[in-house]
């Protein structure tokens, strides 16, 4: 704005003006409260984000492109600096989506450098990592750590989201694991080479970062060229059978249909150690629209269910965790305590309770479904038999 | 080879903007390669403040201050007599990086439908229209923000067909328009037709955008904004009118069972004056008011937002300027009836552009 041709003013009434106009912002320092009930909720803590309103628009316009913008996060009376991108897969699709948070140098918020604050968006109950969690720690899976927050941006509620520990160095140090290699899978990952494979499409090595899949194809093809009478020699080298067997026994049960291609970790504690499962993303636990059986479908399942010893294994592993952490006497009154605790952000939150879903419908619902998983598991897991090709 | 004696690095940090993405770098390689060839091609302009903003932030009243700075550069490359590109970095203290805004290359070769293909302005609005350093108040209005964060104004990748109306070369085309469709990340594609009248000092335009989301939670929205201004060499006002659906609050209902057309109405209305002191160091002062008003569902208009922007921009020179500003926000929610004035923010600045 250029102003060479303003008209003429007289320079003595400067100072008055500029007294005048400074007394009429005054009245817009005086200030009123927010009276959003997210600043009182019980239980859940609250994640108050400031992002630059520009950058904002220009996250939301770039959920697949890994925009990360910055993000100060206030947390009761503290500030922290981070930043924020969009994160997952299949939920970047949706209205409601996922970021991840990067705190600024060595910052941690509630003990993490990095964390996801995941919708959840196949879970209305927000109750599913609870259950698994708790199920596959108990069977000794390194499972990542977890909490609920309601997270505001720029004064708009967000809702409730679940902040997820993100599986990478930082995890493995806080549990005094060693990991010499870690691979995430991606969608439609398939394990082994039939109709050939292209490993880079599917897989990722993670730690150490690099594109060297070698040990991980070397494992594909041993699992491709095992012989079932020799598994124990012949592919026991690669992969912690009893260790997966357990897994997938577990993820069948819990009907973890995205837990049988994408959403596995396989992690070498050392050179020599073979692959063990880290569980991730439980969402999409009992999804009510695809069952899965007595087993999940994968290459690695249909392959080691041709030994007589693997189906036996399989079988003794859906009785322990039947008996064990799934015992709905012990994991139901903790889903309904983490119920309790989530309630009122639940209720407040604008695509569960403002969106008509009810957290105790959605508690029963769940419980109902577990236990007839439960029990379709009792009357059936006997009549599991060796596969032959 | 990037070296720091480069006009260009002079004036952004050479590590932040390394440290950025490897298409930046790339673009950067590219433009460093480029300006030294044709060095008698290339304008920049940009801009640069450093002030405090106080905020009214709820309840974190210790951190209610910020004292900021940030700054723009933008190379505008004329690649023929009939190419221009433009390269538009912009960093702050928030970020403490630089950051591609805008990368477009324009075709001139007809008069009347210039083409300029990159990520570029939607056409929606006075204020989504608006150059940072051009535009009177420091902050944008609420309605302008909210209108970016649904996805109507803003920059995206796409296809622009133009014409600037220009009174004195042509003085018998008082018109402008702007024609885009764009494509965002998020599975978005939108496209925007704005057209302008001008006449003295007036200027009246009529928008209409509409947006189409892909995948998950399909839906299409629609936008369309009203605006007219009045602008001589003392004084500028300008009002505006907008009802855009809201595509996420859409979604929702449709869980709900509910229709999925939700409009939102937002008005906005500005006027500033600019009063020549003629003082040795103050030569011109430009107080000005904004007042903007919006509800997110024009069934539901008890819930809404006012905004009274109350400003004075001191200038020490056509380029340089004071600039402060109270932006009053008044907030009635569906928790209360009473109105909260939180995102409220108190700013003095020192600006320059050049």
């Amino acid at each position: 704005m250029h102003a060479r041709h303003a008209p003429a003013f007289s320079t003595a009434l400067f100072p008055q003006l500029i007294t005048a106009i400074l007394l009429l912002l005054v009245p817009a320092c005086e200030t009123a409260p927010d009276s959003n009930p997210a600043w009182t909720l019980d239980g859940v803590p609250l994640i108050e984000a400031q992002v630059p309103p520009d950058r904002w628009a220009e996250l939301r316009a770039n959920r697949w492109s890994d925009e990360r913008v910055p993000v100060a996060l206030y947390i009761d009376g503290a500030r922290f600096r981070g930043t924020l991108e969009a994160q997952g897969a299949g939920s970047r699709y949706h209205a409601r989506w996922s970021f991840k948070l990067t705190m600024d140098g060595d910052d941690t918020l509630f003990g993490f450098h990095e964390m996801n604050l995941s919708a959840q968006i196949y879970d209305p109950s927000h109750l599913r990592s609870t259950l698994a969690t708790e199920a596959f720690a108990a069977l000794g899976f390194p499972v990542f750590a977890h909490r609920h927050i309601f997270l505001r941006v720029n004064g708009t509620n967000l809702g409730l989201y679940l902040l997820v520990e993100r599986v990478n160095e930082a995890f493995f140090h806080r549990r005094g694991l060693p990991v010499h290699e870690l691979i995430s899978c991606g969608f439609g990952a398939r394990f082994g080479y039939g109709e050939g494979n292209h490993l880079e499409k599917y897989f990722e090595k993670k730690i150490p970062k690099s594109g060297n899949l070698n040990s991980f194809g070397e494992f594909l093809h041993a699992l491709d060229t095992a012989e079932p009478d020799r598994f124990a020699e012949q592919l026991g080298t690669y992969l912690d059978i009893d260790n997966y067997l357990r897994y997938h026994a577990l993820a069948s049960i819990l009907n973890h249909v995205d837990g049988f291609a994408n959403n596995i970790y396989f992690y070498r504690p050392t050179a020599s150690s073979p692959y063990q499962i880290i569980p991730w993303d439980f969402d999409k636990l009992l999804f009510p629209h695809h069952d899965v059986g007595l087993v999940g479908d994968n290459e690695i399942i249909e392959k080691l269910l041709r030994s007589d010893s693997c189906v036996a294994a399989y079988k003794h592993a859906v009785r322990q965790a039947i008996s064990g952490p799934l015992d709905p006497a012990s994991i139901f009154p903790r889903l309904e305590a983490q119920a309790a605790r989530i309630a009122d952000a639940h209720a407040l939150d604008p695509w569960l309770g403002g969106a008509g879903i009810d957290l105790a419908v959605e508690s029963h619902l769940l419980q109902s479904h577990l236990t007839r998983r439960l029990d379709f598991f009792r009357d059936h897991i006997e009549s599991l038999t060796t596969s032959r090709p | 080879m990037i070296t720091t004696q480069h006009p260009f690095l002079m004036h952004a940090s050479r590590r932040s903007i390394l440290q950025s993405t490897p298409t930046m770098a790339v673009i950067l390689a590219s433009l460093l390669i480029v300006i030294p060839l044709r060095a008698q091609d290339v304008t920049f302009s940009g801009f640069g403040a450093t002030g405090v903003r106080m905020y009214d932030r709820n309840p974190v009243s210790r951190y209610n201050q910020e004292f900021f700075y940030e700054g723009k550069l933008q190379a505008d490359i004329a690649l023929s007599k009939k190419i221009e590109a433009q390269l538009d970095f912009r960093g702050d203290s928030e970020e403490r990086t630089a950051i591609l805004r805008e990368v477009s290359v324009t075709f001139k070769q007809l008069t009347y439908a210039r083409v300029r293909l990159g990520n570029v302005k939607k056409p929606y609005s006075i204020e989504g229209l608006m150059d940072r350093d051009e535009y009177i108040p420091v902050f944008d209005s609420h309605v302008h923000r909210r209108n970016a964060e649904l996805g109507y104004a803003g920059r995206n990748v796409g296809l622009l067909v133009y014409y600037n109306a220009n009174l004195e070369k042509r003085p018998t085309v008082p018109y402008s328009y702007a024609v885009g469709v764009f494509k965002n990340n998020s599975y978005v594609t939108t496209a925007a037709a704005r057209g302008s009248w001008h006449h003295g000092g007036w200027t009246t335009s009529l928008g209409y955008t509409v947006m189409a989301r892909s995948h998950d939670d399909a839906i299409t929205t629609h936008g369309i904004s009203i605006d007219a201004g009045y602008t001589t060499a003392a004084f500028e006002g300008t009002i505006e009118a907008m009802l855009a659906q809201d595509p996420e609050e859409g979604i929702r209902r449709r869980l709900l069972g509910q229709s999925d057309v939700v409009w939102s109405p937002g008005v906005r209305a500005l006027a500033a004056v600019r009063v020549d002191v003629g003082g040795t160091f103050v030569r011109t002062i430009e107080p000005y008011l904004l007042l903007a008003w919006s509800a997110p569902d024009a069934n539901a208009a008890r819930v809404h937002r006012a905004e009274l922007m109350a400003g004075v921009n001191v200038f020490v020179d056509d380029d340089v300027r004071l600039r402060m500003v109270a932006d009053g926000l008044f907030t009635r929610d569906r928790f209360a009836d009473t109105y909260s004035t939180h995102g409220s923010v108190f700013s003095i600045e020192i600006f320059f552009r050049f």
